[in-house]
C-alpha cells in the first residue's frame, strides 16, 4: 500500500512540476535556515558543557560596590584566594588558576605576537576535560619555565620536527622549554589557548606583589565543588573564610567574592575582565524565534498550496472511498505524502547546508558542522524536525481531503470547498506576510541605527588616526625619539601618546575633594595622555589650558576633566579647584575642561574622565596622518619603528576601524536578519505565486468570458490582484505596530538611537507589497493576455 | 437484498425545502439487472448514490442484506465498499497517475490482499478483458471504451455482490456501449446484481427491470423481462 502511495505521490510530483517545485523549494529553504540556526543556537548553548565535571565547576569572581552604589564585577581575582579556598573549604575538591597574556615568541630570529599564551597549574587537567597528547600530566605544568603547545603551534614553530625539549624565548628574556603537546580547546569554550605555560613560571617573571597583594587581580580561579554539595553553602563558607583570612581593607572597599557557575560564564558573566568576548543570549533567542517563524512560513506554504489544490485530488479521494478506503487510510496516505515531501526537502536542505556551511562559519567565526552520523542527538533532533514538518504541514490538508464525500468529490467541479478553507488560507497568507514585513522592518531599523552610530559625532575625530602599540614598555625612553622621527614626515600631522587603546573601558582611581572625608571617596575613570592628545583627536578644551611639556608640575599635580566629570563634581568654576586621588596619593589641580567624547560604544553613556599627564603610562601612539599616500606613510612609520625597536613586532590599527568593531555583533545580527527576512519573503511570495496560479486556473473560464464581453487587460489584472492586495494591506496593519514595539525595545540597548521615521515603515510596506504583487502578477498577466478562445473551449 | 422504505432526500434553503427524493420505496432482489431511467434532475444519480452508501438519505430506512445502512458507521460502510459493492462511473474515474494494472489492483490493496494473490487476480481479470497488452498504459493513453473496461474491471476485481453503474455508457459510442452492456449481462448471469442509471431505452433493454423516476419519485417500478 505504501508503495502505491509513493507511486501516486511521485507521479503527481512530476505532473505538477511548478507546483511541486514551489512546495519543495519553500520547504527545503525553510528547513535549511532552521537547521543552520539550530546548529548555531546549540553551539551557543553548549558552551563549556563538554567538560566532564562542568556542572560542578564554578569560577570565583570579584565584586566591588563603591560608595555611590556602582557595582563592578571582575572575572579575574587575586592570586592567593585559590590556595585559601582549597585549604579552608571542605566542599571544594580542587581549584585551578589560569592567566592569559599576549606575548612575543621568538624562535631563531623570528618574532611572533601570540595572544593565546595561557599560564596554568597542573590541576588544570583535573578541572577541564582537555587531553595531553604527549608529555606527562604531572611533569608538564609543575616545573617552572615549561610550556605545552597545541598541535597547530607545534607545526607553526617546529614544523615536522618534534617540539619536545625545544626552547622558545618569550618577551625577549624568558626561556621556556616545550614539555608536551596539548589538545586544543573546543570552539565552544569561554577561553582558548595556543600555549599553556606552567603557572610556576610567573614567579620568576612577575614581582612578589602580584602574588601577595589582594588588589592585584589577574588570575581566573576555578573551583570544583564536591558532588552533592550545596553551592549556597559553599558561598557562605567562602564569605566566612574571607572575613577570617582576607585583609580587612576588602570590606572597606566593598569587595566581595562570589561563585559563578561555569555553564553560565559565556552568556551571563558580565564582568569587566572576561577572558574572551561573551555571548549574547538575546541574539540566540532572536535567532531561535526567527528559525521557528521561517519554518512556519514554509509549512504554511505547504498547507495553503495543498488545500488550494485539493480539487486536483478530489476525484482520487472519491474513487478511493468508493473502492473501500476508510478515512483513516486516506489520512495516512496524505500524511505519508507530506512526510515524503518533508524528507526530500530535508535531503535538499542538508545538501544546501553542506555547501553553505563554510561561508557561514567564516562569517560567524564559528566551527559549526553537520555531523549526522557522529552526533546521535543531532540526528534524532533532525528526524524529529522532519517528522514534525511532514505531519504538521500535512495534517490540515489531509483532514480536509479525506473528509470529501465521494458523491461530491466525484462530481469534481473543484469549487465546492467550504468557506473555512478560504478563510484559513487567507489567514495563513496574512500571517506569512506579517512575519516577512516584521523581518524586513527589523532589518531596516537595524541598518539605519548602525548607519546612525557609524556617522554619529562621538566627540573626537577618529578618521585617519593610526594607533601604534608600544608593546615594549621597558624601552619607553625611545618613545620621544620615535615621536620626533615620525613628526619629520610631512604626511604625519600629529603624534599623541595615550595610555589606552580606544574604545575601551578605562582604569578607575579613587578620588575625593581635598579636605572631604574618606567616606566621600569615589571611583573616577582615568586616562594618561600627553599634551598632543586633544589636538590629534580634535577634542576642544572648553576652558582652562592644556598640559605643557615645559611645566614639570603638570606631570604630577595637574588634571584635565571632561565636561561630564566637571559637572559631576559640581564646582562652580572647576578650573583652579583641586582633587585628591587616594590611589596615587596626590592632590592635583584642575587645569582645564575638555569636551566630552565617547570612550566606548554608543550602547553606553558618556562617563566622567580625568586626564593625567603621565609619560610612563603611555602605551600607544595615536598618529594622525593625511589621507594621501596612506600606504607610504604606514611604510615610513614601520621603518621608523624597526630602527627604534628592532625585534619588536610592528602592530597598528586604525582608530575608526576599532570603533566600528564595537558594533560588529550588531552588524552581524543585522546582516543575518537581513538574509533571513529576504528568505522569508521569497518563501512567502513563492507560496503566493502558487496560490495565484491556482486561483487563476480556477477562474480561467471566467476570465475568458469577461474578455469576450470587453474587459481590458488592466481590468483583468485588477480583478485578479484585488483580493491579494487586501490581504497584504491587512498584513501591514498587523506587522507595523508589532515591528514598532519589537524594534523599540531593541533600540533601548543604545543610549543614542534613531527615532522611527514613517518613511521607514512606508518603505518596508512598499517593498513587501511590491514583491508579493510581482509574484501574483506573473500569473495574472499570463491569464489576462491569453486568447479567450482557449479558455472557452476548454470545457 | 436491498430494501428502501420511505426514503427522503432534500435540501433546506431558508424557508423552503426542495426534495430531491421523496418517499422512495424500493426492493431489489439478488440477481436482478435493474435500470433506473428518467429525465435530468429526476434524482436517479442521488438514488444510486444512496444505494451505494455514497450519500445519506435525510429520512427513511435502508436495509442492505437486512443490515440497517442508516445506522452504519463510516468504517462499516467502507467495509461494505471493499467487499460487497462495485462502482462504474460515466466519467470512468480512473486515477490518472496510475497505470491500468495499478488502477485495477487498487481495491485489492484496501482489502489487504497479499502480493502474490493480488498479482494472480489482476492477471486473471486483465486476461478476461483482453487488456494484458495495455496493462502498463496510463488512462489518458486509452480510448473511452477501453477506460470504461478498466473501470468495470476495477469494480469487478473485488467480486462484489452488487454493481452500481451511473450512466456507464454515457460517454461511449454505440459499439463500445454495446460491449460494456454485454459484459454486464454476462456478469449478471454469473449472479452479480446490477443497478444502472441510463437515459437510453436500448441500454435499459439489456437489463431485466426498469425503474422510472420523475421529480424525485418512483413513477413506475416493475420487473420487466427483456427477452
Amino acid at each position: 500500500m505504501i508503495k502505491n502511495y509513493l507511486k501516486i505521490a511521485y507521479r503527481g510530483f512530476l505532473k505538477r512540476k511548478s507546483y511541486s517545485f514551489i512546495n519543495l523549494f519553500g520547504l527545503s529553504t525553510g528547513i535549511a535556515c532552521c537547521i543552520i540556526i539550530l546548529l548555531f543556537v546549540t553551539d551557543e548553548l553548549s558552551y563549556d558543557s563538554f567538560h566532564e565535571n562542568s556542572d560542578r565547576i564554578v569560577r570565583v569572581q570579584r565584586q566591588q560596590i563603591n560608595n555611590i552604589g556602582d557595582v563592578s564585577r571582575n572575572a579575574a581575582i587575586n592570586y592567593s584566594l585559590a590556595d585559601l579556598t582549597k585549604e579552608h573549604i571542605a566542599d571544594v575538591e580542587a581549584t585551578t588558576r589560569i592567566a592569559k597574556r599576549e606575548v612575543h615568541v621568538k624562535i631563531e630570529d623570528q618574532v611572533f605576537t601570540e595572544s593565546g599564551f595561557l599560564f596554568a597549574e597542573p590541576s588544570f587537567f583535573d578541572m577541564f576535560s582537555v587531553k595531553l597528547l604527549s608529555g606527562s600530566t604531572e611533569a608538564s605544568l609543575s616545573s617552572p619555565m615549561s610550556v605545552l603547545l597545541t598541535p597547530k603551534m607545534a607545526v607553526k614553530y617546529f614544523g615536522e620536527m618534534s617540539p619536545i625539549g625545544q626552547t622558545l624565548t618569550i618577551n625577549d628574556e624568558h626561556l621556556f622549554t616545550v614539555t608536551g603537546i596539548v589538545q586544543e580547546m573546543p570552539g565552544n569554550s569561554h577561553f582558548h589557548y595556543d600555549f599553556i605555560a606552567s603557572m610556576e613560571s610567573t614567579k620568576s617573571m612577575f614581582s612578589n606583589s602580584m602574588f601577595e597583594h589582594w588588589g592585584n587581580i589577574w588570575v581566573y580561579t576555578y573551583a570544583l565543588i564536591r558532588d552533592g554539595a550545596d553551592i549556597g553553602n559553599v558561598q557562605s563558607e567562602l564569605d566566612q573564610m574571607i572575613s577570617e583570612f582576607g585583609p580587612p581593607a576588602l570590606a572597606q572597599f566593598g569587595v566581595s567574592f562570589y561563585l559563578h557557575p561555569l555553564s553560565e560564564i559565556y552568556f551571563y558573566s558580565k564582568t569587566n575582565s572576561e577572558i574572551e568576548p561573551s555571548g549574547n543570549a538575546l541574539f540566540v533567542y532572536v535567532f531561535l524565534v526567527v528559525a521557528i517563524l521561517i519554518l512556519l512560513i514554509a509549512c504554511f506554504n505547504f498547507i495553503n498550496l495543498s488545500t488550494a489544490r485539493s480539487s486536483w485530488r478530489a476525484k482520487e479521494v472519491g474513487v478511493r472511498k468508493v473502492l473501500g478506503a476508510s478515512r483513516k487510510s486516506l489520512i495516512r496516505q496524505f500524511l505519508s505524502e507530506s512526510v515524503l515531501y518533508s524528507f526530500v526537502a530535508f535531503l535538499l536542505a542538508i545538501l544546501f547546508i553542506e555547501f553553505s556551511l563554510p561561508t557561514i562559519n567564516n562569517f560567524l567565526a564559528k566551527d559549526l558542522s553537520l555531523n549526522l552520523f557522529n552526533d546521535f542527538q543531532l540526528l534524532a533532533g533532525l528526524i524529529f524536525l522532519f517528522l514534525f514538518v511532514g505531519i504538521f504541514a500535512g495534517s490540515y490538508p489531509s483532514l480536509i481531503l479525506s473528509a470529501f464525500t465521494p458523491s461530491k468529490a466525484l462530481k469534481g467541479n473543484g469549487k465546492s470547498e467550504g468557506g473555512f478553507n478560504t478563510y484559513l488560507r487567507k489567514g495563513l497568507v496574512v500571517f506569512q506576510f506579517s512575519i516577512s514585513t516584521i523581518l524586513i522592518l527589523g532589518t531596516m531599523v537595524v541598518y539605519t541605527q548602525l548607519q546612525f552610530i557609524k556617522n554619529k559625532d562621538i566627540g573626537l575625530n577618529k578618521d585617519q588616526v593610526i594607533v601604534l602599540k608600544l608593546n615594549n614598555p621597558d624601552s619607553r625612553s625611545q618613545t620621544n625619539s620615535l615621536k620626533q622621527a615620525l613628526l619629520s614626515n610631512t604626511n604625519i600631522l600629529g603624534v599623541a601618546g595615550v595610555s589606552d587603546e580606544l574604545p575601551t573601558s578605562l582604569n578607575s582611581w579613587r578620588v575625593r575633594k581635598p579636605g572631604a572625608s574618606a567616606e566621600t571617596e569615589e571611583l573616577l575613570k582615568v586616562m594618561a595622555v600627553d599634551p598632543n592628545f586633544f589636538k590629534v583627536l580634535d577634542i576642544e578644551l572648553v576652558s582652562g589650558r592644556n598640559f605643557s611639556e615645559e611645566r614639570i608640575s603638570d606631570l604630577n599635580s595637574a588634571v584635565i576633566l571632561n565636561q561630564t566629570a566637571a559637572e559631576h563634581f559640581g564646582f562652580e568654576t572647576p578650573v583652579g579647584e583641586q582633587l585628591y586621588f587616594s590611589t596615587t596619593d596626590r592632590t592635583t589641580e584642575i587645569i582645564g575642561i575638555s569636551e566630552d567624547f565617547h570612550n566606548q560604544s554608543l550602547h553606553s553613556d558618556i562617563i566622567p574622565i580625568a586626564f593625567h599627564f603621565y609619560p610612563t603610562w603611555i602605551d600607544n601612539l595615536y598618529i594622525k596622518v593625511s589621507a594621501d599616500n596612506l600606504s607610504e606613510t604606514i611604510n615610513a612609520i614601520e621603518n621608523e619603528w624597526r630602527s627604534n625597536y628592532p625585534g619588536s613586532p610592528f602592530e597598528y590599527s586604525f582608530l575608526d576601524n576599532s570603533f566600528e568593531q564595537l558594533y560588529q555583533a550588531d552588524q552581524k545580527l543585522g546582516v543575518l536578519i537581513g538574509i533571513f527576512s529576504l528568505l522569508a519573503i521569497v518563501i512567502a511570495s513563492l507560496g503566493l505565486l502558487g496560490l495565484a496560479s491556482f486561483t487563476t486556473e480556477l477562474r480561467f473560464k471566467e476570465i475568458g468570458v469577461r474578455k469576450v464581453l470587453g474587459a481590458s487587460i488592466s481590468d483583468i489584472l485588477q480583478l485578479l490582484s484585488k483580493d491579494y492586495f487586501l490581504l497584504l494591506i491587512i498584513s501591514m496593519v498587523v506587522a507595523i505596530p508589532t515591528a514598532y514595539f519589537i524594534m523599540q525595545s531593541w533600540l533601548t540597548n543604545f543610549t543614542y538611537r534613531i527615532s522611527f521615521s514613517p518613511w521607514l515603515f512606508a518603505g518596508a510596506a512598499a517593498i513587501t507589497i511590491l514583491i508579493a504583487l510581482f509574484a501574483v502578477s506573473t500569473q495574472s498577466i499570463k491569464a489576462a493576455t491569453m486568447n479567450p478562445v482557449d479558455s472557452l473551449k476548454s470545457e | 437484498m436491498i430494501k428502501l422504505t420511505n426514503i427522503d432526500k432534500y435540501l433546506d434553503k431558508k424557508f423552503q425545502r426542495t426534495f430531491i427524493l421523496k418517499d422512495i420505496n424500493l426492493e431489489l432482489e439478488q440477481g436482478e439487472f435493474a435500470s433506473i431511467m428518467g429525465p435530468s434532475g429526476a434524482g436517479k444519480s442521488t438514488l444510486l448514490n444512496i444505494l451505494g452508501f455514497l450519500d445519506d438519505a435525510n429520512s427513511g430506512e435502508y436495509h442492505f442484506f437486512d443490515e440497517p445502512v442508516h445506522n452504519l458507521s463510516e468504517k462499516q460502510k467502507s467495509q461494505y465498499h471493499k467487499s460487497h459493492i462495485g462502482f462504474v462511473f460515466q466519467a470512468y474515474h480512473l486515477i490518472d497517475e496510475l497505470t491500468v494494472y495499478e488502477n485495477i489492483e487498487m481495491p485489492l490493496l484496501y482489502r489487504k490482499v497479499k502480493g502474490s494473490e493480488r498479482k494472480g487476480m489482476v492477471a486473471e481479470i486483465l486476461d478476461r478483458f483482453n487488456m494484458v497488452a495495455k496493462k502498463d498504459l496510463f488512462p489518458h493513453q486509452l480510448s473511452g471504451g477501453q477506460q470504461q473496461l478498466v473501470g468495470v474491471a476495477r469494480a469487478l476485481i473485488g467480486s462484489p455482490k452488487l454493481i452500481l453503474a451511473d450512466e456507464p455508457t454515457g460517454n461511449l459510442h454505440s459499439d463500445q456501449a454495446a460491449e460494456i452492456m454485454e459484459l454486464f449481462q454476462s456478469l449478471n448471469k454469473e449472479g452479480v446484481t446490477i443497478v444502472q442509471v441510463t437515459h437510453s431505452e436500448k441500454m435499459a433493454s439489456y437489463g431485466n427491470r426498469i425503474i422510472k423516476m420523475q421529480d424525485g419519485m418512483l413513477l413506475e417500478n416493475f420487473p420487466h423481462m427483456a427477452d
